[in-house]
């Protein structure tokens, strides 16, 4: 029975035996490399992804030759089943090689098992790399959310769907400075391009017989009186979400424009909404009731102007976003968003991806969850590490050993 | 000693440029050639190589002048950053990469002794064979290293840019590419004791693909990385 069982398995301990030989073997392994390499050049010379359609529109000639390509595989390489299949086999030689030289090593002892630290580390460095990037393939999202000054949005847009966060981003506001136009506290807050006559706020205190014109600009505090006027918001075309009761824009065009007004005075605090189409016609927010009668008569014009942000001139320097973290009902938190910059919640992560130079409230996120970021990083940080050692380290310490 | 007055001289013009514009002199063409000769230089020097093999540094020295000769051909002036280039990471990143393309350099105008010397037959002076040899080993060690850096620290600066640490895109390819090329090299040297002409062959051919990497992606393929044109 023992000598049946012994006949059985030997030919399978064979196999696995000249798999892992294989595996470990350095020429397998550079093999393996060479390949992946000529793999890695032939992705660089032939157009890969979206890229390919923008190729048969620039050359149209290339068509048939692109369709060819892409029955072989050969335009979607590096997310195809067989450089994934050699990433993995990479993966396995390295694993082997890692392994055996680790039951070697343990074999040893003194400064010969020290010795081979360096290199382990380093071998070990590119499994986490892999594995980070399976983290990545496997369970992450990645996906662009495009807001409006104003809006508040829960989703997100993937490749294949709309994914739902478990929050909502608010944006407040987005700003875009350049090289040759120094900042200024007025360019910050100039958010409109208006003319009095044409956009203003008319504010009237029948009380002391006080009358005036302000500027719409959007964010400046602005006195009246004992008052202090600031307009929060601006939207062209007010509208509110019948379904997220979200105040939002329906378009650009100053269709319905109306404006978000703060006023602060001793004995008067309030917000509301003033619309230029429905002078008589106010909505105070719910979360700043009025306190008492308003001393304050306002009517909003605007005849018909376009309100936009201008494309400032000069090279772009920097876009930013603020942005504010919604949870239920309330603001949890306020972050900024800039390039270079990101902001990470709730395990997303969020990055200023992109704006519309032809309406400046509009500006772009991009939306990633990926979990094997950490492994991959460990695993930098890792292999400088082993390199390090096993450049510089070692060859002091045979140095050493061999002077003492 | 004229190569270490010339090192020096071209550091004074990095950081005052550096001084001047208010960042990195590393962001185009003219910048990343000028930072370049002045790794090949820098590498060269502190490799401690240039008692074993004398010719060695006037062969480094032709090459920072051949490479400032030819950034003088790019534009010079000192220009904006884009966003996205406006990022700690993205100088540590070039730095780490062009100390790499030194070494690789350096390896590769070592490789270039060895093949020629041992052509010309300097069979009657092995010890010369042999410090090419041993040049190119320890300059390509020091150059993985650093291009390892360079790599990583140029994922991690993609990370926060465009939220993904490697896109494959072309010059991330060929920088993978070109790693790839130098660790079968060390490989082949310390695993199964290459040495030689198919080193020093594997070298040249390594030195190709940096030379690819660093110029040919920016001109001959688009990506991420097509702002470098300029």
């Amino acid at each position: 029975m023992g000598q049946a069982n012994n006949k059985s398995n030997a030919p399978t301990r064979t196999f696995t035996t000249l798999v892992f030989d294989r595996l470990a073997s350095v020429k397998f392994a550079v093999t393996v490399v060479v390949v992946i390499a000529v793999a890695c050049i032939t992705g660089t010379l032939i157009p890969q992804g979206t890229d390919v359609a923008k190729y048969i529109r620039q050359n149209p000639d290339a068509a048939s030759r692109m369709e060819l390509f892409g029955k072989l595989g050969l335009t979607h390489i590096f997310y195809s089943l067989w450089f994934i299949g050699l990433l993995c086999t990479l993966a396995a030689t390295v694993s082997v090689c890692s392994t055996r030289r680790f039951s070697t090593v343990l074999r040893t002892s003194g400064y010969a098992r020290y010795r081979a630290f360096g290199s382990m580390l380093t071998h070990i460095s590119i499994l986490l790399i892999l594995t980070g990037g399976v983290i990545r393939g496997v369970w992450g999202e990645k996906g662009y959310i495009e807001l409006r000054e104003g809006e508040t949005n829960a989703q997100f847009v993937t490749e294949k769907n709309v994914k739902l966060l478990p929050f909502g981003i608010h944006l407040a506001k987005f700003e875009i400075e350049t090289y040759d136009q120094p900042k200024t506290d007025t360019d910050d807050k100039a958010q409109a391009k208006q003319g009095d006559c044409c956009n203003a706020l008319l504010v009237a205190w029948p009380e002391k017989n006080l009358k005036a014109t302000l500027p719409v600009k959007v964010g400046e505090e602005q006195g009246f009186g004992e008052f202090k006027i600031t307009i929060l918001k601006y939207i062209p075309d007010f509208i509110v979400d019948m379904q997220t009761h979200e105040i939002t824009s329906r378009s650009s065009e100053p269709r319905n424009p109306a404006i978000l007004v703060a006023v602060n005075g001793p004995t008067y605090q309030n917000h509301r909404w003033l619309f230029a189409k429905f002078p008589d016609f106010t909505m105070h927010t719910k979360d700043t009731p009025a306190t008492g009668p308003s001393p304050l008569e306002m009517i909003y014009q605007n005849h018909g102007v376009v309100e936009h942000k201008t494309m400032p001139t000069g090279p772009i320097k920097s876009f930013k976003s603020t942005i504010q973290l919604v949870e239920g009902e309330s603001v949890v938190g306020e972050r900024t968003v800039e390039v270079n910059s990101p902001f990470h919640y709730k395990g997303y992560t969020f990055y200023q991806s992109g704006y519309n130079p032809d309406d400046l409230s509009y500006t772009s996120f991009q939306v990633v969850k990926d979990r094997g970021v950490p492994v991959v990083y460990t695993g930098f940080a890792l292999m400088i590490a082993g390199l390090f050692i096993v450049f510089y380290l070692n060859p002091w310490f045979d140095a050493r050993g061999k002077t003492a | 000693m004229f190569l270490s007055a010339g090192a020096v001289a071209q550091t004074i013009y990095m950081a005052v440029r550096w001084s001047i514009a208010g960042r990195a002199p590393f962001s185009n063409m003219f910048e990343s050639m000028v930072l370049l000769a002045w790794a090949v230089v820098v590498v060269y020097l502190a490799l401690r190589i240039r008692r074993q093999i004398p010719v060695l540094g006037a062969a480094t020295a032709a090459l920072a002048v051949l490479t400032l000769a030819y950034a003088s051909t790019f534009e010079t002036k000192i220009q904006p950053l884009m966003p996205a280039l406006r990022s700690n990471w993205l100088t540590v990143h070039v730095f780490m990469c062009f100390l790499g393309y030194g070494g690789f350099a350096v390896a590769a105008l070592a490789s270039i002794g060895y093949l020629i010397a041992a052509r010309t037959g300097s069979k009657t002076r092995p010890e010369i064979t042999s410090a090419f040899d041993a040049a190119t080993a320890k300059t390509i060690s020091f150059g993985f290293l650093f291009l390892t850096a360079g790599i990583m620290t140029g994922a991690v600066w993609a990370n926060s840019a465009w939220g993904t640490y490697w896109s494959w895109d072309p010059k991330e390819t060929w920088s993978l590419i070109t790693w790839f090329i130098y660790a079968v090299f060390l490989h082949c040297r310390f695993m199964r004791g290459w040495k030689g002409k198919r080193a020093a062959w594997i070298s040249v051919i390594g030195f190709a693909s940096v030379i690819f990497t660093y110029y040919g992606v920016n001109f001959l393929l688009s990506g991420l990385h097509s702002y470098a044109r300029s």
